[in-house]
């Protein structure tokens, strides 16, 4: 009698433990669709990750404060530690701005190894750190398509402010894409932000100029005549 | 029900009179609040930091005192041989399991409780802001510390309470790393390492569920479905770890 009742117990806990098995995969998805996933790190810290974040953070100002003249080296060192910092707290924006800025100048491609991180593990980044990217692509790398993308990532955010489109006109015109920049800045010329228009109108004419001195393209010219008259 | 009311107020009263309990909450509270000096060094995340070193601290002292309490409340009455008297008395083993559990849940939930407020208190100093939205992942270290609880009642119902007081050290631990076993199985070439893998996945408690301090510190809402999920999770593996004891309990013989 005293052995079949343990032996019931005994079935129930292993029926309860198999019904974990379905509730362990739901929370796994719950987690997932809310971007809070576990990862497979390196340094598994027992739940304890942003703990080791912080502390490596602190390591870091305390190691950019000391050095006296940045240079290739230095900058490669403070990449790799802010690579670690956000390994362990991919949520740490803070870590992808500061790291990514601080490099920008002397190690462009990590600092955009870092943002573009920052975009991949976050729902939520906001619209500062695909601009940083976009301004490091624009200025340091002297890639204006990425620029662009990065500008137009930034103007998606909501509530992100109305220069980014701009920003993103003028990569385009840049790049050599003068077809989209005059697509793009005809679309500010037409919104109702008044500082973007002004801009939008010396830019749409220096643009329409451009096409009409360079282009062979007679679709592409014809619009850029016609936005000449309509504007002037 | 009152029995085992009983004897978690006994089991209660026993583990309150440990000072080890008041170093454990004294020292969480004063590194919460020493937290609030290091501004000066954290480059405008210090309330990140504040919220980081409030809740790591609460999880470990939670995780301390659940497998302190856990682990010592079945051998000391063993060595007390109070439990000779009890048992002898028409009180029955899985209300002496359970008064045990209870009362050990009862000092944990306590020193969390008292934790959580100093806390929250400290925070909504330095913020300026009733920060409610540390209350989830402090919902959870909760929840977590009563699995803990069970899985050190369960030990101490077979070794003795240094011995179950490591074994559960281990299986927090264990329980940590235990999300990355999938991973690690996917590679495995060997069906026994498989098996082993995936025996070990669904048999140790997946700690890393409870775990909701990193994006809880960062602002992200956590979704009531994963916390009432996560809760659902842990009384489950509470009442497999009680129906084990019980099970071991009820084999053993203390005359």
């Amino acid at each position: 009698m005293k052995s079949a009742k343990a032996s019931i117990q005994i079935i129930i806990a292993i029926m309860l433990l198999v019904g974990l098995m379905p509730l362990g995969n739901t929370l796994n998805n719950i987690k997932e669709d809310a971007g809070l996933a576990d990862r497979f790190i390196q340094r598994p810290a027992l739940g304890f990750d942003n703990i080791a974040a912080d502390i490596l953070w602190i390591k870091t100002i305390q190691y950019m404060a000391g050095i006296k003249k940045a240079d290739v080296k230095s900058s490669n060192i403070t990449y790799e530690m802010f690579e670690r910092i956000t390994d362990l707290d991919p949520l740490f924006t803070g870590a992808y701005t500061l790291g990514g800025l601080a490099i920008a100048h002397k190690t462009p491609a990590k600092s955009l190894i870092l943002f573009d991180k920052a975009i991949a593990h976050n729902l939520n980044i906001g619209w500062r750190i695909p601009m940083f990217a976009g301004v490091v692509s624009m200025h340091n790398m002297k890639d204006y398509d990425k620029s662009a993308k990065y500008f137009a990532l930034a103007s998606e955010v909501k509530d992100s402010p109305f220069f980014l489109k701009r920003m993103q006109a003028l990569a385009k015109a840049r790049s050599g894409d003068l077809g989209t920049a005059l697509i793009l800045w005809e679309r500010l010329y037409n919104s109702s932000d008044s500082a973007s228009v002004q801009i939008a109108k010396r830019e749409l004419v220096r643009v329409a100029a451009e096409i009409l001195k360079t282009s062979t393209n007679n679709k592409l010219r014809n619009k850029a005549d016609r936005i000449i008259k309509e504007i002037l | 029900m009152n029995i085992i009311l009983t004897i978690a107020q006994g089991v209660y009263q026993r583990i309150i009179k440990s000072r080890i309990l008041y170093v454990i909450v004294v020292f969480c509270l004063f590194a919460i609040a020493y937290s609030t000096l290091y501004s000066a060094v954290t480059a405008g995340e210090e309330t990140k930091l504040m919220k980081d070193i409030g809740l790591a601290g609460i999880a470990v002292a939670a995780m301390l005192i659940s497998i302190m309490v856990g682990s010592t409340a079945i051998p000391a009455e063993i060595e007390s041989r109070t439990i000779q008297t009890l048992i002898s008395k028409p009180v029955k083993k899985h209300e002496f399991i359970l008064g045990q559990f209870l009362g050990s849940v009862y000092v944990s939930l306590l020193s969390i409780a008292i934790m959580s407020v100093g806390f929250i208190i400290i925070l909504a100093i330095k913020t300026h802001a009733l920060n409610l939205i540390m209350l989830k992942p402090l919902i959870l270290i909760c929840f977590e510390a009563i699995v803990l609880v069970a899985v050190s009642v369960l030990f101490s119902t077979i070794c003795s309470s240094m011995v179950s007081s490591i074994l559960a050290i281990v299986v927090y631990i264990a329980g940590h790393l235990s999300y990355q076993i999938p991973f690690l199985v996917e590679r495995a070439g060997n069906v026994v390492t498989k098996f082993i893998g995936l025996f070990l996945y669904y048999a140790l408690p997946n700690l890393q569920y409870f775990n909701v301090k990193a994006p809880a510190a960062h602002g992200i809402c956590i979704p009531w479905g994963l916390v009432f999920g996560v809760i659902l999770y842990g009384a489950i593996y509470t009442a497999v770890m009680l129906l084990v004891s019980l099970v071991i309990f009820k084999n053993k013989d203390f005359a």
